[in-house]
């Protein structure tokens, strides 16, 4: 929120303000909890800038689109050219004397134009760098100026030497969303205390309760409810001075009485709205909550669509507004107006908000009522605008507010403040008279003395409700910088060196050993995470996704990891492996299961270039798996086991699921189905694997370490022949199955299909390694060999090529 | 007859040391041993002749031709062990490298910042006391709002801009302060932990803001904790991680979760606190929030409010890797741009 300096001193008496310029007092504020995010001037700086009056202008003698002017600035006529198409005789402008320096380091001397001398110049609102008071076109007659002014220096009559201050008001503070909230909080640091606005309203006529009723039914919506008849009004622009202030803070000046109900809502915190008093039929006003499938024309012009927790403001036909939060197109004030009904009142923060996020109206009014206003100010905001409206437009004041007040109690609520907790919360004594003058300076009344103090908290501060909020607002004003800093206690037993961040500590160590760097992707991805046509049922959706395409949570990090692969890959890199360990999230059996996996994604050159190979290899599936099994034998001495896999985004002939020792479920790996490689924008080929974490973490008990043989070993290649079915795992399986007493290992050394061997079979070549305690004969071995050959053929049909 | 054995001895030892001084490879240094020390060699001749001497001269002879033997097998072995020698120099002179051309590397990962920070940060609290504990992504509203004193319609509800999923009483998580109240529900007081992990808000992404970040919580509730240990433990968590002579402010300020609230900035550590754009010309850095944790959130779990108190703090990883690596826009960190990534090798 922009506040401005200037205005903040009104509320204090002349010269409160002597020892803060605006660069402290923005950093007490901050101090006192107040964040100023910023501090600086409210308008571009110029000199020398005085009020002057066109007192007569004639044709330039040499130039057509010159005028020849003489300007009354309060010390005799001054002849100047002006070169604007709009000249005005009687009007007043700001005129640049000799001399003096313009915004852009422009300096206006004494010259001559066409052969015509003039002194000085006549300054559009642009040339001063004021381009949000006046219009862009020709010269800036200054609004609502006197005959006293000439002569004047236009800062001074404008107020344009200012400060504005950018206030990150946190969201419990309603009531500091304006100049008195702020004010308020000044009152400790100024030392004295502020004072209102002074209502100078003068009633005439007929008393508006005559011609006005109102009248609440959603009193949980809207408690209170006032409204004040302004009449014989002529709508026209506002003040120079009302401009100044209501740009200086970041608002645009649109008409003399909506000008005034803003200036109210930023002096006070109250927001007010304005009817054209012609169009409430009946001159009635019931506050009620929307009618199912009720329609409204707001403001800005649209159609829209009402629900029952919606307040509206109706009169005795139909609706004119949405209560706290926009107006409606029919009642609007326009320059026709001569009648107006000012509503101020006081609407629910729940209520308003759900208002707002239904419409999707949010304004700076809404915004005030959703964070809570003061539910004791629509009266005073209420004759402070009236009177204002009334002085800017000639109108005058109906006698009299109508209104309908349903407040249940005053709602101020009484706190006790005890000493002892105010230590125990801040660490540091306070002393009593010193929390007293501390809240008192904030508007509390405060009762009592010695360990317990009553607090009654003002009707602004709904933010404070329980003792630890009080001790907060004493604490924030004594200062934070004053409490010390005491050291933590020491924890009897220093933390158990948690297992699961270890892991995961390692598990990275583990990918980035075997190449991969960490990533760290998207929790978003489209309907076609795992290819186009996939099914969607599993994946979990979101309602509010920050882009409609992207609008489920990842299954796989593989999926998002990929992309990233996609990315490098189209940029040049001809070696990519990436890794991340996350969250990934499915629906099953109607829940969201949310696991912690790492997934691991890799493409292009298996090694990192070297002159000494021009043609790099390229990664393949025996990678990938080799990486899997490294990474999950660091981690956790697994050695998992692979099966076939048939998942549609993986090519059907090189995937493989991932089971633990145990048979579980542990995750997958393989080449990506080109088809969905290409979708994702990689033409090259992709492997991806993915591991669910959830099992992992405690290292498997692996019993105790074995001795080996020191006698030397006897090793024997078989070449088998088998079917193409058959899968080199369950032969494996088989061989050690065969239970020979001193086998230790068996290796693949070889894979062959050709014409070697019969059609539909293949060769596997197997080293076993046999060791003993004793040096094994040869007799030994190949008796052993034998049997598993005969164990083979006889319940296999495997032959010997 | 001695007198001529000797002569022709010393004469065949002058001729064979002549050749092996011209001999240019092993091969005719060999083939001059055979020649002269072979089965059919000059001096193998002559020791068989020996038998055909009087048996009176035999032992004299025999020491001559042993004689000679021995020097002309010394001679051979000495120039067959030159000529191996030039000849190792010359392979070893032949595979010479150039060192200065580029190795082969087996290309082990780097680190994400972001895990680099993490972990830096999680061990400055660790050596406080501080334990890790995590939680879920996906959160119920109970978590991630009411059990944190947000309620329904609560102003601090609408700003976090929360993302929720399709057709369930399910969101996921704003922040990481759900981890909080997970662990309270678990465990007795008093307890002490760290929250890392990743959170959500609906913010359209630009250089300052991505609809998912990251950031770390800690909590500690015991009997007797006041602001006074919360400001210790930040103050010196400055000091440990930015370093010793980094300024901090500590400030009030709200969160619905802790009463009293506040924020603590450190000095800028571009300007050193002079303002430059980084600090938007203030010489401070907003670094994180906290506060004592609001008796209603004690409350909520089942804990005595009168009798415990704690503090918790919460902060952006993504905003302190950008700070401490000079990283100008949080996008950076999710585009996995591999020159990117690289730069962070032995960090
Ligand atoms: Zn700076």
């Amino acid at each position: 929120m922009k506040v401005s300096y200037r205005w903040l001193a009104t509320f204090f008496p002349a010269g409160a303000f002597d020892d803060l310029p605006a660069e402290e007092l923005g950093r007490r504020l901050t101090a006192q909890g107040l964040a100023v995010d910023d501090v600086r001037p409210a308008f571009p700086t110029f000199e020398g800038v005085v009020l002057g009056r066109v007192i007569e202008a004639g044709p330039h003698p040499n130039a057509d689109r010159l005028t020849l002017c003489s300007v009354e600035a309060g010390d005799g006529a001054r002849q100047v050219v002006c070169g604007a198409p709009n000249v005005e005789v009687g009007a007043i402008y700001g005129y640049a004397t000799v001399g003096s320096r313009l915004p852009g380091d422009r300096q206006i001397r004494r010259a001559k134009i066409r052969g015509v001398e003039s002194l000085g110049m006549l300054c559009s609102a642009p040339e001063l760098g004021l381009d949000a008071l006046g219009g862009a076109e020709g010269i800036w007659p200054i609004a609502g100026a006197r005959e006293s002014d000439l002569g004047r220096d236009l800062r001074d009559v404008l107020g344009l030497d200012d400060a504005i201050l950018e206030i990150d008001v946190t969201s419990n503070r309603g009531d500091a969303l304006s100049h008195l909230g702020i004010a308020r909080e000044l009152q400790w640091i100024v030392g004295s205390d502020l004072s209102l606005p002074v209502v100078e309203l003068e009633e005439r006529g007929e008393p508006a309760s005559a011609r006005a009723d109102v009248e609440i039914e959603d009193a949980e919506g809207c408690p209170r409810y006032f409204g004040r008849i302004i009449e014989r009004i002529v709508v026209g622009t506002s003040p120079a001075w009302l401009q100044t202030r209501l740009v200086a803070v970041g608002q645009r000046p649109v008409s003399d009485v909506v000008d005034v109900t803003n200036h109210a809502m930023l002096e006070l915190g109250q927001p007010l709205h304005p009817f054209d008093f012609e169009r409430i039929a009946g001159g009635r006003i019931v506050v009620r909550r929307a009618k199912e499938g009720e329609r409204f024309v707001t403001l800005d012009g649209r159609e829209r669509a009402l629900e029952p927790d919606i307040t509206m403001i109706c009169d005795s036909e139909k609706p004119v507004a949405v209560g706290g939060v926009m107006g409606g197109l029919d009642s609007e004030v326009g320059p026709g107006t001569t009648t107006v009904f000012l509503e101020s009142a006081h609407f629910d923060p729940t209520r308003i908000s759900r208002a707002v996020r239904r419409l999707g109206l949010p304004s700076e009014a809404s915004t005030r009522f959703a964070r809570g206003v003061d539910p004791e100010l629509p009266e005073l905001a209420l004759d402070r605008a009236a009177a204002m409206i009334a002085a800017l437009t000639g109108g005058t004041v109906a006698p009299g507010r109508v209104g309908d007040d349903r407040r249940a109690g005053s709602g101020r609520s009484r706190i006790e403040l005890r000493s002892t907790r105010y230590e125990a919360l801040i660490g540091v004594p306070v002393a009593p008279a010193e929390a007293r003058a501390a809240l008192e300076a904030l508007g509390f009344g405060v009762e009592g003395g010695e360990g317990t103090l009553t607090v009654s908290v003002p009707s602004w501060r709904f933010d404070v409700c329980r003792e630890a909020d009080v001790i907060e607002e004493v604490a924030r004003l004594e200062g934070y910088e004053i409490v010390p800093a005491i050291p933590l206690p020491t924890p009897p037993v220093a933390p158990a060196i948690e297992a699961r961040p270890r892991f995961l500590e390692r598990l990275s160590e583990a990918a980035r050993a075997s190449g991969f760097d960490e990533a760290c992707t998207p929790s978003f991805v489209g309907q076609d995470a795992l290819g186009k046509g996939s099914p969607i049922d599993n994946l979990v959706e979101i309602r509010n996704p920050i882009s409609k395409a992207d609008r489920f949570l990842r299954p796989f990090i593989a999926t998002t990891l990929a992309r990233a692969i996609g990315h490098n890959r189209k940029r040049g890199a001809e070696r990519v492996k990436l890794f991340e360990i996350g969250h990934a999230f499915a629906v099953q059996g109607g829940e969201v299961v949310e696991t912690e996996r790492i997934g691991l994604a890799a493409s292009g050159a298996r090694f990192p270039a070297h002159w000494s190979r021009p043609d790099p290899e390229e990664y393949d599936f025996w990678d990938l798996k080799g990486d899997v099994e490294d990474v999950l034998a660091i981690v956790a001495g697994l050695s998992p086991r692979f099966l076939t896999g048939v998942r549609p985004w993986l090519h059907p002939g090189r995937q493989a699921e991932v089971e633990g020792p145990g048979g579980e479920a542990m995750g997958v790996c393989g080449e990506v189905h080109p088809a969905v490689a290409r979708e994702w924008g990689i033409d090259e080929r992709l492997f991806v694997a993915e591991l669910d974490l959830s099992g992992l973490g405690t290292p498997a008990d692996r019993g105790r370490v074995a001795e080996w043989s020191r006698e030397p070993a006897v090793e024997r290649d078989l070449a088998l022949v088998v079917p193409t079915g058959d899968a080199a795992a369950g032969i494996l399986a088989a061989v050690q199955e065969a239970g020979l007493e001193d086998l230790a290992r068996v290796r693949v050394f070889d894979r062959y299909a050709g014409p070697q061997v019969p059609a539909g079979h293949y060769s596997l070549g197997l080293r076993l390694t046999f060791e003993a305690d004793r040096t094994l004969t040869d007799e030994e071995v190949d008796e052993q060999v034998k049997r598993l050959l005969d164990r083979l053929r006889e319940e296999r049909n495997y032959e010997i090529r | 007859m001695t007198e001529s054995l000797r002569e022709r001895l010393e004469q065949l030892r002058r001729e064979v040391e002549r050749e092996l001084e011209t001999a240019n490879g092993p091969a005719r240094v060999e083939e001059i041993r055979v020649r002269t020390l072979g089965k059919k060699g000059a001096l193998t001749a002559e020791a068989k002749a020996i038998g055909a001497l009087p048996p009176a001269e035999r032992p004299e002879a025999g020491e001559l031709v042993n004689a000679i033997k021995d020097a002309l097998e010394a001679a051979i072995a000495a120039r067959e062990a030159d000529l191996a020698g030039s000849e190792l120099s010359r392979r070893l002179e032949a595979e010479a490298l150039d060192v200065t051309l580029p190795a082969r590397r087996r290309g082990q990962g780097t680190r994400h910042p972001l895990s680099i920070v993490t972990a830096d940060l999680l061990d400055v609290f660790r050596r406080m006391g501080f334990s890790v504990a995590s939680g879920p992504e996906v959160e119920t509203p109970w978590h991630n709002f009411e059990a944190l004193n947000i309620p329904a319609g609560h102003p601090a509800r609408e700003e976090m801009d929360t993302i929720y999923l399709a057709g369930r009483d399910l969101l996921l998580r704003t922040h990481t302060s759900p981890v909080q109240i997970r662990v309270m529900e678990s465990r007795e007081p008093p307890v002490r932990v760290v929250c890392p992990g990743r959170v959500f808000r609906s913010d359209t992404p630009d250089a300052s803001h991505s609809p998912y970040f990251h950031q770390i919580e800690g909590l500690w509730v015991e009997e007797g904790i006041s602001l006074a240990h919360l400001k210790w433990a930040l103050v010196e968590f400055v000091h440990q991680f930015f370093g010793p002579d980094v300024d901090t402010r500590f400030r009030p300020s709200y969160f619905p979760f802790t009463e009293p609230s506040g924020e603590l900035d450190m000095q800028c550590l571009l300007c050193r606190g002079g303002g430059c754009r980084t600090c938007k010309g203030t010489g401070w850095l907003e670094l994180l929030g906290c506060g004592m944790v609001h008796p209603a959130v004690l409350e909520a779990v089942g804990w005595d409010s009168e009798r415990y108190t704690g503090f918790a703090w919460g902060m952006g990883v993504e905003r302190v890797a950008m700070l401490k690596y000079g990283v100008p826009d949080i996008r950076m960190f999710f585009e996995n741009d591999v020159r990117f990534l690289r730069q962070f090798e032995g960090r």
